[in-house]
């Protein structure tokens, strides 16, 4: 461990120390979920915290999480009384008073879906916070200074301008959220820095646009190909063949016909992986771009985040959420935690000893919004 | 056995080397940069079990924010036999709270169910006004009917209005109504909240004797007379603030299709008994044979037996809203001989109400 001489900084190193008992406690979180009908999920979510957290080691040091589950509760308590309770009950008078299908209703459900639009950067932004007070490393707890709802803001209009210019806009205004987020931060009272520009980002993005539309349209001539010939006469004979009662079909009708279902099926789940895929390169370039803009004391980040990294790990957490149930859900954060300190490497150095304590005020319930909106975050 | 260790002391991230020895008063910490001090035993709090590889953190009651850290086997060993609560494992008072917390949640779960789907329907089904009821309704017969033509013919709706004349004659209280034949092949009849009820062809078409008919509105009248739909409704609105309280999210969102479901979930036993007594009671005052009613329900019955293979066929039937059963057909019983019956329609009204879909 570094000396006490109050030196220039300490070099920053990140392990990941895995420790036994995760897949108990994912068992555990499991039965007991079932058995209070998921109220239990708040205390599951900080036990899991409370696990990973300690394995991600900061020059031997390991991170610790003192959130509570009662404080998750409260939370989400807080946001259902105040935001959803009243929606719903509103929505079930008029569905009552006016009728089902009554105009008033639609609108409610509007407001409801743009308040929940207007303030889902706020979830994301409070859930950080929460997390950043709740997580302490030498006894020292992060935090972020800024306000939710100014962030909120400039989410939702990002949330637009993407929409609005086809995607176009996302490497900008991913830029400036990250950059209000990051700017935000604080470690103690060591303030992170953040930035750069977006244009880097562009070339990526422009290469995974073109892309996606290229199998996009490769898709849709598939598609088309398959649909026509599915209302074609041929393959139409042999369906209604194969469906007639007492029916029994040839060899070479079932092999028609299941030819033709499987090309369909095929492509559609060609679709929704090959597509993602591609974003992975661009994902994998903006994770390692953000990781270079961010600054803390004298260091620089650097996260060696590749396309190829990526995919394998969403790809196996997702394996692991179908083939357990979800029951792995913990072993997904797990993953995705450990390949972060596998990646991120520190450039420089920090004057660890001279971060004094955050003197921000704790929230005393967290993460409600996101709970509500079901964000599903670390 | 004294070691070294670090202390954060909770104000700066500076880690200070200090030495720890355990003794009977408890841990005593000292150090250069560190004042001198001894955490008793019991006060300490462990912040993850022990683990191999990991350092053993400790936190003390009398400071908060402070930790120790300890990368010494052979001394925590000896510290856990010293305090063996830093092990970890089952914390009986802290399993109390959580209990608590999620027992009490529960119970107001459980005591908003019963209120919400026992408690409330019946007795605020009487409350609401009738104006609400009838737009309601109006709306969920439209969902529900689709794009299914109404059966009309000048005598059919002359049949129709004769027959419902018929029942009302010595039941003055009857409620309004607005009784509507669709033309839909499916068996069915339903009762919506403010006073809609709808017939489908297909039980018209079932049906073999103008009492058999009469009986099945009746019993229909029976549940708007108790103001059943309207509680139905009020039950289904109020499980869809149920699921949104037990998942803590907005539900399913969609009102609309829940509350159109309430016409076809089951209604309940009760609420069928009601119905059944209501349409007797009607029946036998209007001089008509609550038997017919006993036959269709047998005919029911015998339907019901035939399908009862695969799930499909009998959904969206009468049968499956409405479950009619033994003990239903056999509380039906015969008016006494001396009675002299009628028929709810003529020959002519019964075969004009029989083609009224054409």
């Amino acid at each position: 461990m570094a000396d006490s001489l109050g030196n220039a900084g300490e070099h920053i190193r990140l392990d990941y120390v895995p420790r036994a008992g995760l897949g108990r406690l994912a068992i555990v979180n499991f039965l007991l979920n079932v058995v209070t009908l998921t109220l239990y999920r708040f205390w599951a979510k900080t036990n899991v915290r409370k696990h990973i957290w300690s394995c991600v080691h900061i020059n031997g040091q390991p991170l610790e999480y003192t959130g509570r589950g009662i404080e998750l509760f409260k939370g989400a308590l807080l946001v259902f009384g105040l935001f959803v309770l009243p929606f719903v009950l509103v929505a079930t008078f008029i569905s009552i008073a006016l009728g089902p299908e009554h105009p008033a209703l639609f609108a409610v459900y509007g407001l409801l879906y743009l308040l929940i639009f207007l303030l889902w950067g706020a979830a994301l932004y409070r859930a950080r916070r929460y997390q950043l007070s709740r997580t302490l490393w030498r006894g020292i707890r992060g935090t972020l200074v800024g306000s939710s709802m100014i962030y909120s803001l400039t989410f939702f209009g990002a949330m637009l301008a993407r929409g609005m210019s086809l995607g176009w806009t996302t490497p900008v205004l991913n830029t400036v959220l990250q950059e209000q987020i990051i700017g935000d931060m604080r470690f103690g009272d060591l303030a992170f820095k953040f930035k750069g520009r977006a244009g880097p980002l562009y070339p990526t993005y422009a290469l995974c646009w073109f892309l996606s539309l290229l199998a996009l349209i490769v898709f849709a001539f598939v598609f088309g190909a398959e649909v026509a010939a599915l209302l074609g006469p041929e393959v139409q004979n042999v369906f209604d063949d194969i469906f007639k009662p007492d029916s029994e079909p040839t060899s070479d009708q079932i092999w028609t016909a299941s030819t033709v279902i499987a090309i369909l099926a095929f492509s559609f789940l060609a679709m929704f992986l090959v597509i993602p895929m591609l974003w992975a390169i661009y994902s994998a370039k903006e994770l390692a771009t953000f990781a270079a803009y961010t600054r803390a004391g004298n260091a620089t980040f650097k996260l060696n985040a590749t396309a190829g990294s990526l995919i394998s790990l969403v790809i196996v957490n997702l394996l692991i959420l179908i083939f357990t149930l979800g029951i792995g859900r913990p072993f997904m954060q797990h993953r995705l935690i450990r390949y972060m300190c596998d990646r991120l490497e520190v450039v420089g150095t920090i004057d660890v000893h001279r971060i004094a304590q955050s003197q921000a005020v704790l929230d005393r319930s967290g993460e409600g919004l996101a709970d509500a909106f079901d964000l599903g975050v670390v | 056995m004294a070691i070294e260790a670090v202390y954060f002391d909770g104000e700066t991230a500076r880690d200070n080397k200090v030495v720890v020895s355990l003794e009977a008063s408890g841990l005593r910490i000292s150090g250069e940069s560190v004042p001198a001090q001894t955490w008793d035993l019991p006060g300490l709090t462990a912040i993850d079990p022990p683990h191999l590889e990991h350092p053993l953190r400790l936190s003390h009651e009398s400071q908060a924010g402070a930790r120790l850290s300890i990368r010494n086997d052979a001394f925590t060993k000896q510290l856990l036999i010293a305090a063996p609560h830093l092990k970890g494992g089952f914390h009986p008072q802290r399993a109390l709270r959580l209990f608590l917390w999620i027992g009490g949640g529960l119970t107001i779960l459980a005591g908003l169910t019963y209120l919400t789907l026992n408690f409330a329907p019946q007795r605020l089904a009487v409350l609401l006004p009738d104006a609400w009821s009838k737009r309601v309704g109006e709306q969920m017969e439209a969902s529900l009917v689709q794009n299914a033509k109404v059966c009309q013919t000048p005598d059919g709706d002359r049949a129709l209005a004769a027959m419902l004349a018929n029942l009302a004659e010595s039941t003055p209280d009857m409620p309004p109504l607005r009784v509507r034949i669709y033309d839909i092949p499916i068996m069915n009849a339903f009762a919506l909240p403010g006073g809609f009820i709808v017939l489908t062809h297909g039980l018209l078409r079932e049906a073999s004797d103008p009492g058999e008919v009469a009986g099945v509105v009746a019993h229909e009248i029976g549940h708007v007379a108790h103001h059943h739909p309207e509680a139905q409704m009020i039950r289904i609105a109020g499980m869809q603030v149920l699921i949104s309280v037990a998942t803590g999210t907005s539900g399913g969102n969609n009102a609309s299709s829940l509350a159109g479901l309430a016409a076809i979930l089951k209604s309940t036993r009760d609420a069928e008994r009601e119905a059944d007594a209501y349409a007797v009671g009607m029946l036998s005052a209007a001089r008509v044979d609550p038997m017919a009613l006993k036959t269709f329900f047998e005919k029911i019955l015998k339907e019901e037996g035939k399908s009862s293979g695969s799930a499909f066929s009998n959904l969206g039937t009468v049968f499956s809203t409405h479950p009619v059963t033994t003990e239903r057909i056999e509380r039906i019983k015969p008016l006494p001989a001396d009675v002299v019956l009628k028929s709810p329609l003529s020959d002519m009204q019964w075969k004009a109400l029989k083609e009224i879909c054409g």
